[in-house]
């Protein structure tokens, strides 16, 4: 049996953190206990056979990758970002978006209405939920954020929380339509407001656990979630999206991993 | 790869030329990669995992504090960001079931590949805390002070769990056939 002190004075060794005199007084111990000496052997093999494991190449296109996304997503970052300040940065301009994401949620509703668009298309009847007075963006902390480069689309999906209000920004650039589906878990979020911040608005309509939308260009928006009360449920977007040449999915976190 | 030199290309990031940060790129993508492979396990989501927290690391390099090394704080994001990708994919039960089948026979002829694989193995088969601790520590030979802020415990917590983590890893290349002596 060896000694638990030994063997942490062993760890130290390893970690060159043992003091001359401990190491001597460890060296003088493996001397004299053979079992304490293998024990050592052993554990500096371990940390041998770790060091063994060659170093992987990333892919060559690893680097490519990652700048083309920064310079893709620059721009439209920069300009959502001042657009999410415009929109905080007053009270009234904050009441104006969610004025302007009823208007949105209403004129969905009517259309939905008058084009029969429940029939199979989105509908607006399950939008649902109480438009609190938010806090100011600087409260919000930001919890996922996932860039969007295949597929010819380029962008990002970000959000962010305060307590029970998310906030999920999504980006798309795209040459081609792309069919957007955004669902999300209704026995855990409602959906308390959207809007298209920028771009040309295309259509966007809304069933009880999606968002459905079409975007061609470039285009923003914002989605304003609040959490169910003592939900457990899952508290993530699933976002598809589908273009002619295939489709790709993110799961998008909308609360702070432990 | 000076800290200073570092502090230099991030300086140039935030006057407006981001053709620095593929400077800084160039240096740390392979051992970004290699940190993150060694813990999700799985190249593509290791590439996901690395382009993800660069293009992370650049949008909030603002919020860098120069007084932690810039390779530092990208370790961090590397490991939360592996950390979250393992979550999201939910992993652990397959790397379970795949670590049985890994167990090897008595008879078994070693090969370099085998025996890297039974190394890779027995890391995966530890919990991720220790996982990340070793990996940082002996792939990375970083100090206990970086992987306190790396990982955002106390040191002394480090300590005690790179401990454990060698007494469970020596076990378990142990239990694999893996040599350790000579």
């Amino acid at each position: 049996m060896v000694e638990e002190r030994y063997i942490d004075m062993m760890q130290a060794e390893i970690d060159g953190l043992l003091s001359e005199e401990d190491a001597r007084e460890l060296r003088r111990y493996l001397d004299t206990h053979g079992e304490a000496n293998q024990y050592y052997e052993e554990l500096r093999g371990s940390v041998r056979a770790l060091s063994s494991l060659p170093q992987v190449d990333p892919p060559p296109s690893l680097k490519s990758d990652i700048m083309r996304a920064i310079r893709r997503a620059q721009p439209q970052r920069r300009s959502v970002r001042d657009r999410i300040r415009e929109i905080f940065e007053s009270r009234v301009a904050f009441n104006y978006v969610y004025a302007l994401s009823a208007g949105i949620v209403i004129g969905v509703a009517l259309y939905g209405m008058i084009a029969g668009l429940d029939k199979g298309g989105p509908s607006s009847s399950d939008v649902s939920g109480s438009l609190v007075l938010t806090p100011p963006a600087a409260a919000y902390q930001r919890v996922d954020e996932q860039p969007i480069d295949t597929l010819g689309i380029t962008g990002m999906i970000r959000t962010r929380s305060f307590e029970k209000s998310h906030i999920a920004e999504c980006v798309l650039q795209s040459g081609e339509q792309v069919r957007g589906v955004i669902e999300f878990e209704p026995r855990a979020l409602c959906l308390a407001g959207f809007s298209q911040t920028e771009g040309t608005p295309e259509e966007i309509g809304v069933e009880q656990n999606r968002i459905v939308l079409t975007s061609t260009g470039s285009n923003s928006y914002l989605f304003l979630f609040e959490s169910r009360a003592d939900s457990t449920a899952a508290q993530v977007l699933r976002v598809t999206l589908t273009t002619p040449r295939g489709t790709v999915q993110r799961t998008v976190q909308l609360f702070r991993l432990p | 790869m000076s800290d200073r030199a570092d502090a230099l290309l991030v300086q140039d990031c935030l006057s407006g030329r981001s053709e620095a940060f593929g400077t800084l790129v160039d240096r740390y993508q392979v051992t970004m990669f290699n940190v993150s492979l060694r813990i999700v396990r799985d190249r593509e989501d290791a590439a996901d995992v690395t382009q993800t927290a660069f293009f992370k690391a650049f949008e909030n390099l603002k919020s860098f504090n120069p007084r932690y090394k810039f390779f530092s704080w990208l370790f961090r994001i590397v490991v939360n960001e592996s950390l979250n990708q393992l979550k999201r994919s939910r992993v652990y039960a397959e790397l379970d079931e795949q670590l049985l089948s890994d167990e090897p026979g008595p008879d078994e002829k070693y090969h370099q590949e085998e025996l890297q694989d039974r190394i890779e193995s027995a890391l995966t088969d530890l919990k991720l805390e220790y996982r990340v601790v070793l990996v940082l520590r002996h792939f990375q030979d970083l100090s206990y002070q970086d992987i306190s802020y790396i990982t955002d415990v106390p040191e002394k917590t480090v300590k005690s769990r790179l401990f454990t983590a060698r007494k469970l890893l020596r076990e378990k290349l142990m239990r694999r056939g893996v040599q350790l002596r000579g």
